[in-house]
């Protein structure tokens, strides 16, 4: 369960950190010293364990003058075993200083939580200070791949997939924030480790992709094969060719030679069957949901995360490919894990690829059993930002799912639609100059991103009349949750995005839902030309400034929101001063304010810790223009601390 | 078809990467290969990953049971190889994991072979702890074994056998080692910045900080925070600590791979307990200026930098000066060059052994450079590509400082710069207009330097260097035969100058030896008109062939085969009913 309770962090203080004002008054007491000396300053510091504070062994230090590049911008040393370092002759202006030392996350000065900013120092004439930098222990991730019979398997990739990029529910995933996939190969010996983590949740996987074409590409050319990418296809030999592919019966295969992919050989059994490994998570799972998630905190080694794979008996999985005009040739048909589709791990996680022949009829020669989706999609030519969106062509795109079971999956019907289009206006309230039309295209085709991410990426042209009705391409059906990033809070000079609603409901709050042959029609996004700013200080339970305090507002209306994930635009956060002041641009809206530790700035998104935040949180309606300030506390979220 | 359960295959496409793969074939048969994999112990190795190399390439896994299957196959000719993580990589018929070749594998339509058994050696490993100067676990550093091989005649240390990284008790293990001599060697990890790298200016000099700064700062700001008194009269800077970085530490404990200790290991031993200490070694710099002949500043000379494994090329200053900091113990080569169309070219070096001591005021004077020039020659015979409509071009090996030289309308090249040392010299016409020609020789004076490498002095011009291209190559073919007359497969048949003073290793002389295929059959093609000996043996490697004192053993033995320029000549080869 979790619990709040009002506390002030002071462990989690940074221990000295000296402020520009600090080191420019050092420096105002010695003007009669002046001629002896150089106008420049002096810094001496020791780096610390951020959780014991104590020294820090070998740690490289570098000062670099902000703004300054090449050599002589920097200046290296290496701490004594003490961890202490000087830096001597430091010229006035600003200065950034960073720390590495095996075994720890890289920070520097200023740096308040792991994988925080480090903050920029600003140094007086003479100035001379004593300062503390804080390294956060890394931490690590290892295991050993063995295959069915316990043997090791050597040269395999692992792909290590933050909690960032497991997404929520479908359609929100894009909105939990960017996706980071390291990924590693085992060793000789079936052994792999992760090293440099932050703190997190972690899914440990071995991935595998089957590229599929029928047996008649094998003379196709790379222009061909160039022809097929608006559906989506790529090779993973990049444009220039097949490469080594594997032919089985009517199909061609080849494992993919990407980075993320297994190179695992595949084996065709006497009686016709071909066995692989599928794609595999820990603890031995072939479906993400089932992963064990892995916790590491700062300074964790875990060992034994270990994986054994099983080859399952590959099966075909046969259809055919129809559009308005009848059977549709050379187009790549998609097959996702159920998991992945409509989600961020589209990219990694295709099954297979394949191209329909000339009737239509398409094949994947070698597919694990397990339950997926088959995608196909034809987009426009012309889909630039920028560009004027008509085309000619309409958006063509099918989305069919599939249970392959040990008898395989034959006459799969796969029809292509129409895509479906989101229409609506831009209303400006405010009496500040039109933007042109062109400005809100820019902004309006990221506004609306398909969850289709392999077909789309970031690619979507919208269409901005003169009286500012937009209307965006033909899109696949889905949830379109908008997704819009921080600086398109102003998206035209003078003007800032206040609300996106759709028959009055909050898009902000719930994604857009596109039926398949509807068009959305009654979008508006209303703009201000007002800004609304957020202001405040942060305190702690004693009622003195806390200098590590960050604000966070989130929508009051949390029922609404808590299963769609939650959009950057519903809510917002900022880390406060160190004299625990804060400011940000808000919109208008009925909300929930709270302050917490900068430190948990980074996963405050959680539904338990929002959850939590709610019961604890000032409720504020803010208001177009109001600019309103708020005095607030911090709370410390006990129960999740990892 | 057999019957039994076995792992069987699949067809691959496209032969090789690259652009030759565009148009793959599908190739189908009916002839079959099949076999056990073992281990050393004679046990099946289970699920051992073989592959087919040759006319088409394939891989399976095999069963359980070590068996494996390749079916459908067309007539041609095969090598098998299996590997599996713990053993070493083997092909059919090699003698010894990573010398020589496997046996090739003839195959008639609808032949089937399906006994094939060989057994994999069990793979060594190498395994130690890292520590840091103060004895603590070092994490993250990335360990790589090197085996010292002979490269162009001089022995060098290379690379091997992948590498790993240290954990958090700074443990590593290697493993899939072949029996070998290794040196073991640790960097810290490759995101660290500081560690130097003669080809960038990327490492990042480094101060170490001593106590008696962090004394001095500490009475310096205590002064200075005291608001109510007047501040102090400075206190005496202290001098600044001295340069050092991490740099490659070789196994027991030394940056000098000469002091390296050899860590041997035999098929499948698991040697432990390879610990050592990274160590902090000490930095220098190099500073100084290129003046011209005249005393004068050789303004934006082109200037090589090298430490004997890899060169960095730039510019001195306008000023004629020049200057590379962070630099690691060890030997490091100078050289400058000036080289306009219009003045003969200039050249100049110097070479620095640097254990943490600066050069601060290095002087290089130039002088005249060493050259090479000639022309192409072609023999009479097709119709000779036109230099002047064909891009070929003359190449120097080893390629220390030269780019390619292009060869003019007239059929002329020239080195204008040449670093004083041996040099092999070579030339290439573009595949499309190649034809039939091939080299036949470069003369240096009498010295054939396509084979022979010929001496450069400093400020030596060679001149009047004739490339000569052919159309008639030469073929030595024949067959193995035993005593009885049969086919004697499986033989390495070896081929190589008869006079020792042509026994170098790269030279056309001492190809690379020929495995005979089933049949007993072999092939030389293109060897220059010569003497030559010709021997067969049960297993070479490569590298035997760079060894003179190996050819001296084998020569008495071999028989004795002269070939005159374009002579295409059978010579069978017929053991003797000896032991």
């Amino acid at each position: 369960m979790s619990r709040i309770a009002l506390a002030v962090a002071s462990a989690t203080l940074v221990a000295t950190v000296v402020s520009s004002q600090t080191l420019s008054k050092s420096g105002d007491g010695e003007k009669h010293v002046k001629q002896q000396r150089p106008p420049s300053g002096l810094i001496l510091g020791r780096v610390v364990d951020a959780a014991t504070n104590q020294p820090v062994v070998g740690a490289v230090v570098s000062l670099g003058r902000d703004g300054a590049r090449g050599a002589g911008s920097s200046t290296t040393v290496l701490a004594t075993d003490g961890g202490y370092f000087v830096f001597r002759d430091v010229p006035a202006g600003t200065v950034t200083i960073a720390a590495t030392a095996a075994g720890y996350l890289p920070g520097g000065l200023g740096q308040r939580r792991i994988g925080g900013p480090n903050q920029p120092t600003t140094v007086g004439d003479g100035a001379r200070a004593n300062v503390s930098i804080r390294l956060w222990r890394e931490a690590t991730l290892a295991g050993t791949i063995t295959d069915e019979t316990g043997d090791p398997v050597a040269g395999i990739n692992v792909a290590l997939l933050s909690r960032d990029a497991l997404g929520r529910a479908p359609g929100a995933s894009r909105s939990i924030g960017s996706i980071t996939e390291p990924y590693t190969r085992t060793d000789a010996s079936g052994a792999y480790r992760f090293t440099g983590l932050v703190p997190g949740d972690y899914i440990v996987a071995v991935p595998s992709r089957l590229t599929q074409l029928p047996a008649t590409f094998a003379g196709a050319d790379s222009a061909a094969l160039d022809a097929l990418r608006t559906s989506g296809l790529t090779m993973n030999s990049g444009a220039r060719g097949l490469g080594t592919m594997l032919r089985l019966g009517d199909t061609l295969v080849q494992p993919s030679g990407d980075s993320l992919a297994s190179q695992l050989p595949m084996t065709l059994r006497a009686d016709g069957t071909v066995v692989a490994y599928a794609p595999t998570f820990f603890a031995g799972t072939s479906r993400i949901d089932q992963a064990e998630r892995i916790t590491l905190a700062s300074g964790d080694d875990r060992h034994s995360v270990n994986l054994r794979l099983t080859p399952s008996v590959l099966r075909q999985v046969r259809g055919r490919l129809t559009g308005p005009a009848g059977p549709i040739a050379g187009m790549a048909v998609h097959l996702l894990p159920a998991f992945a589709s409509d989600s961020v791990l589209e990219r990694t996680y295709e099954a297979g690829i394949t191209v329909s022949t000339g009737d239509g009829s398409f094949a994947f020669a070698a597919v694990p059993p397990g339950d997926y989706v088959l995608k196909a999609w034809r987009l426009p030519q012309a889909l630039v930002i920028g560009t004027d969106a008509t085309a000619a062509e309409p958006t063509l795109w099918a989305s069919v799912p599939v249970t392959v079971t040990e008898r395989g999956v034959a006459d799969v019907a796969v029809t292509l639609k129409a895509g479906s289009v989101i229409r609506g206006r831009l209303v400006q309230e405010g009496t500040a100059a039109a933007a042109p039309p062109a400005r809100y295209q820019t902004f309006l085709s990221v506004a609306f991103e398909p969850p289709w991410v392999l077909a789309f990426g970031a690619r979507l042209a919208t269409r901005v009349t003169p009286a500012l009705e937009f209307s965006t391409q033909g899109l696949p059906p889905g949830r379109y949750a908008p997704v819009l990033p921080n600086q398109f809070l102003a998206p035209a000079a003078g003007w800032y995005f206040e609300s996106a609603t759709q028959s009055g409901r909050d898009l902000m709050l719930s994604p857009l839902v596109l039926e398949p042959g509807t068009d959305v029609t009654d979008v508006v996004i209303t703009l201000a030309d007002r800004r609304t700013t957020l202001t405040g200080v942060i305190n702690d339970a004693q009622g003195r400034p806390h200098p590590t305090g960050a604000v966070v507002v989130f929508p009051a209306d949390t029922r609404t929101w808590i299963d769609s994930g939650l959009p950057p635009l519903a809510s917002f956060s900022a880390a406060a001063s160190q004299t625990g002041t804060f400011s940000l641009d808000v919109r208008p809206g009925d909300y929930l304010v709270s302050a917490i530790d900068e430190a948990r700035l980074s996963d405050w998104r959680r539904d338990a810790t929002i959850r939590a935040l709610a019961a604890q949180a000032t409720r504020l309606r803010i208001v177009r223009g109001e600019n309103p300030r708020q005095e607030l506390r911090v709370v410390a979220i006990r129960a999740q601390t990892p | 078809m057999t019957t039994r359960a076995l792992a069987v295959l699949m067809i691959v496409l496209g032969a090789s990467q690259g652009q030759a793969s565009r148009e793959p074939q599908v190739r189908e048969g009916t002839a079959v290969l099949a076999g056990i994999v073992s281990g050393s112990d004679g046990k099946p190795v289970p699920r051992a990953v073989v592959t087919l190399g040759g006319t088409v390439t394939l891989t399976v896994i095999a069963e359980p049971s070590g068996r494996f299957m390749f079916d459908r196959l067309p007539a041609g000719r095969f090598v098998l190889s299996a590997s599996k993580a713990g053993f070493l990589t083997l092909a059919y018929g090699q003698p010894t994991p990573g010398r020589g070749s496997g046996m090739p594998i003839e195959l008639k339509d609808a032949e089937r072979r399906i006994d094939l058994r060989w057994s994999l050696p069990r793979a060594a490993s190498i395994s130690g702890r890292i520590l840091d100067h103060s004895g603590r676990p070092f994490r993250n550093a990335v360990v790589t074994l090197q085996q010292r091989r002979t490269v162009d005649g001089e022995s060098r240390l290379v690379t091997c056998c992948g590498n790993t990284t240290s954990d958090a008790n700074g443990l590593y293990r290697i493993a899939g080692l072949l029996p070998g001599d290794y040196l073991v060697s640790a960097l810290p990890a490759s995101d660290y910045r500081f560690i130097p790298d003669v080809l960038s200016s990327f490492g990042e000099e480094m101060h170490q900080t001593t106590d008696e700064e962090v004394r001095w700062a500490l009475r310096e700001i205590e002064s200075a925070s005291n608001a109510n008194t007047p501040a102090s009269p400075r206190l005496p800077d202290p001098p600044r600590g001295s340069t050092v970085s991490y740099g490659r530490i070789y196994f027991p404990g030394t940056a000098d791979a000469a002091r390296a200790a050899v860590v041997t290991v035999k098929n499948g031993d698991d040697r432990s307990g390879a610990d050592f200490s990274m160590a902090l070694l000490p930095t220098a710099f190099i500073r100084g200026r290129v003046l011209l002949p005249d005393g004068q500043p050789a303004a934006n000379a082109s200037f090589s930098f090298s430490d004997g494994w890899s060169m960095a090329t730039m510019r001195v200053g306008a000023d004629g000066t020049f200057e590379r900091r962070n630099l690691l113990p060890g030997k490091y080569t100078v050289i400058a060059r000036v080289s306009t169309p219009s003045a003969p070219a200039l050249w100049g070096s110097r070479e620095f052994n640097l254990n943490g001591t600066n050069e601060p005021d290095v002087v290089i004077t130039l002088g005249a450079a060493a050259s090479v020039s000639g022309r192409l020659a072609f023999e009479a015979g097709e119709a000779s590509p036109n230099p002047g409509a064909v891009s070929m071009s003359v190449m120097l090996s080893p390629l220390l400082g030269t780019t390619p030289a292009r060869v003019g309308a007239d059929g002329t090249f020239s080195f204008p710069v040449v670093d004083p040392g041996r040099y092999r010299l070579s030339a290439s016409i573009p595949a499309a207009s190649r034809g039939a020609w091939l080299l036949k020789s470069a003369m240096v004076g009498d010295r054939d330097a396509a084979d022979m490498p010929f001496e450069v002095k400093a400020g030596q011009a060679v001149t009047d260097v004739v490339v000569t291209f052919t159309t008639k190559a030469t073929r030595l073919t024949g067959t193995l035969l035993t005593a009885d007359d049969q086919p004697a497969p499986g033989y390495y048949v070896v081929v190589f100058a008869d006079d020792p003073a042509q026994w170098i290793a790269g030279s056309r002389r001492v190809p690379a030896p020929v495995r005979a295929a089933t049949d007993g059959r072999f092939a030389f093609t293109g060897l220059p008109a010569g003497s030559y000996r010709l021997a067969a043996l049960t297993s070479v490697d490569t590298s035997d062939l760079a060894n003179a004192d190996f050819l001296a053993a084998l020569k008495p033995g071999a028989a004795l085969v002269t070939l005159a320029d374009g002579e295409n000549k059978t010579q069978d080869v017929k053991f003797a009913r000896v032991r």
